[in-house]
């Protein structure tokens, strides 16, 4: 199975060919607020570098958000027009979960600007705590190895190897079964726009 | 999907066959098709698991026969027909041809349309030619470089997410358009990243059934376009991205449109538009008038300099307690009412247009009938209100046209639907070629990107795959 994986929804522009078990070719560069301009040349360098068709995919696996939410729409109209038109297979996966790479006892944090960030807990395949917004000083890593935006808690940022991580959580990924009713994870509601 | 008949479809055919025609031919025929015996090819659509069409085309060095399209009875006038034709057309270009011919019954009406419709030309008629002594047309088409070009193209450049496939000689192969204005009516205005996260949810829904409806395959499309500007950032996105995923994955030129070009161009849905042409350009977000010497030249010569009419119509439904989008109710109410009230008339030199001053007057009118205990009398007040916008609208268009001798003057634009306004420009312009746009394609939709679409493909002016969104465009640019 050939899947085409695409994330946006944050710093990085990561595209990745996966064929079942192994990396064809991937691109994973810092490119904050570029995305929708690079996303189609990489993509284009990925594929050539795996010497693949375009057409010859049976899959796409996205990252679903949180994020920027200009960054996850990017990602999720390549995955839903293109799935539905392709056509082929959709996945997608949390952002953070993502990022977490199935590593064990992870806490993984991302910037959500004004004092918030994004927080998720993985152990493994498992889920600890789900993914939130919260303020910032309500986030403690305590012993958790810290992934992303590890700078806001005074650690390194590092968000690890995207392509790989996308190879690593190939079991989490969530099949889905109505490309048209897909959305992203904003982690906030449309009403709050109406108050 | 269309493919070659297999030995498993035979029987259908045969009664698909025996149920459209009197004489059909024989079961042997079609199978001699299958063994490649006649130098043919049958290709069959299945839908939905059931054969819905069937074609045979001969071929004979650089000319092909189309000996046959059938269509099952329940499933024609959608298309299908269509479809196979130029499945059939593909594949015999496919196979080099240079000519298409075939013969038609002089009373298939509807056949010969679509032939003519599909650049078909008759040749001869040939006296007698079926048993029961009707004529049959000789009709052929040239194979080369003669298709019309097929464009679909995307509009999401504020709350309505859009998509149609219009070849160039204006056959709407599908328009689709889902708007939001529900949702944002809620809030009397349009909410950006609410319209974004629209935009994402209806994208591959609204693509896809304007290809369902168009019956085309997207390999037969020959370009993408899409609105580049000026509109909504966040909304602009999606429909860029859209478009640029489909431009990627099937090979296909991308082509970026002004939104505004695009009201003006849907004009020519109505009939071929003279240059040079004056645009009296009017929505929510703009009000201009544009020269535009040819299709090419785009030259603005008067704009607003604060609210675009639009707007300004938004705002005074606002004031009255009228529900968003201001333009319909303004224009019902303003049909009920009487010459009442006096608005000061908006005073700015030459071509350039001012909407806040009149807004304001309607605003402190409002407050001041109120604090004297004077009810307000709503059509009273909109038909003031709308009096003096339009009318303003009507004596700049005339002045730029004594500037700027045009043969052609078109509206364009949301408010080209108020038909007040619609009366206006034609009791004001009887001396020139005045072009109104249709009322269904007034408010924003993805046909009239398409119209515009097409003249950027004939200059070939594409845009690359790493081209950004451009929230503020200029018409000129």
């Amino acid at each position: 199975m050939l899947t085409l994986c695409i994330d946006t929804s944050y710093k990085y522009l990561t595209c990745v060919l996966i064929e079942d078990d192994h990396i064809l070719s991937s691109y994973s560069e810092e490119c904050f607020k570029r995305q929708s301009e690079e996303v189609f040349p990489i993509l284009n360098e990925v594929f050539e570098k795996a010497q693949v068709p375009k057409d010859s995919i049976d899959s796409i696996c996205i990252a679903e958000g949180p994020g920027s939410y200009t960054g996850v729409r990017i990602a999720m109209t390549i995955a839903k027009v293109i799935g539905e038109m392709l056509p082929c297979d959709v996945y997608t996966i949390s952002t953070l979960r993502l990022y977490a790479a199935g590593k064990n006892n992870c806490m993984v944090v991302m910037d959500a600007r004004a004092k918030r960030v994004y927080c998720g807990i993985y152990d493994g395949e498992d889920i600890i705590k789900d993914d939130c917004a919260l303020p910032i000083e309500e986030v403690d890593p305590g012993d958790h190895l810290l992934i992303g935006d590890g700078q806001l808690f005074g650690k390194e940022c590092d968000f690890g190897n995207i392509p790989e991580a996308f190879l690593k959580t190939k079991k989490m990924w969530k099949k889905v079964e109505k490309i048209a009713y897909l959305t992203p994870e904003y982690l906030k509601e449309s009403e709050s726009y109406y108050r | 999907m269309i493919e070659k008949m297999r030995p498993e479809d035979l029987e259908e055919v045969v009664s698909i066959e025996e149920e459209a025609f009197s004489r059909p031919w024989d079961r042997d025929y079609f199978l001699n098709e299958l063994e490649g015996k006649n130098f043919g090819e049958v290709y069959v659509d299945h839908v939905d698991g059931k054969i819905v069409s069937y074609g045979n085309v001969r071929y004979m060095f650089e000319n092909c026969d189309l000996t046959k399209i059938c269509v099952r009875k329940e499933y024609r006038h959608q298309g299908y027909g269509r479809k196979m034709l130029k499945h059939l057309i593909r594949k015999a270009v496919e196979k080099d041809c240079e000519f298409m011919h075939l013969e038609v019954d002089v009373n298939n009406k509807e056949a010969i349309g679509l032939y003519e419709k599909n650049r078909f030309m008759t040749m001869r008629t040939r006296k007698g030619y079926y048993e029961n002594g009707d004529d049959a047309y000789d009709m052929v088409r040239g194979l080369i470089n003669n298709d019309p070009k097929v464009i679909l193209a995307i509009e999401s450049s504020c709350d309505e997410t859009a998509c149609a496939i219009v070849d160039e000689d204006l056959n709407v192969l599908s328009s689709v358009v889902t708007s939001q204005i529900d949702v944002h009516a809620r809030f009397g205005g349009v909410i950006p990243e609410v319209a974004s996260r629209m935009h994402v949810e209806q994208i591959s829904t609204i693509v896809k059934s304007a290809v369902d409806q168009a019956k085309i395959d997207l390999k037969d499309v020959d370009a993408i376009a899409y609105t580049i500007g000026p509109g909504l950032i966040g909304s602009l996105h999606v429909g860029g991205i859209a478009a640029k995923s489909l431009a990627f994955f099937y090979d296909k030129p991308l082509i970026g449109v002004h939104h505004l070009k695009g009201h003006i161009f849907v004009n020519e849905m109505i009939r071929p538009l003279q240059y040079p042409m004056m645009a009296l350009v009017v929505s929510g977000g703009h009000t201009e008038l544009v020269y535009v010497e040819n299709d090419e030249s785009f030259r603005i010569i008067g704009t607003t300099l604060d609210d675009a009419i639009g707007e300004a119509y938004d705002k005074v439904a606002r004031v009255m307690k009228e529900a968003y989008p201001g333009g319909p109710v303004i224009d019902r109410l303003a049909k009920e009412g009487k010459p009442h009230y006096q608005l000061p008339t908006p005073k700015v030199d030459g071509l350039n247009f001012s909407f806040s001053g009149l807004k304001n007057a309607v605003l402190q009118l409002s407050k001041k009938e109120e604090n004297s205990g004077n009810p307000i009398n709503k059509n009273d007040l909109a038909y003031a209100f709308q009096e003096t916008a339009l009318n303003v609208l009507i004596r700049k268009t005339k002045l730029a046209l004594e500037q700027y001798p045009c043969k052609t003057l078109v509206l364009a634009g949301g408010v080209a639907a108020n038909s007040r306004l619609r009366q206006l420009m034609e009791e004001n312009f009887p001396d020139i070629d005045l072009v109104l746009p249709p009322l269904k394609y007034c408010t924003d939709n993805a046909l009239m990107i398409a119209c515009a679409a097409h003249h950027y493909l004939k200059h070939r002016k594409f845009v690359s795959l790493d081209t950004p969104s451009m929230p503020s465009m200029s018409i000129e640019d």
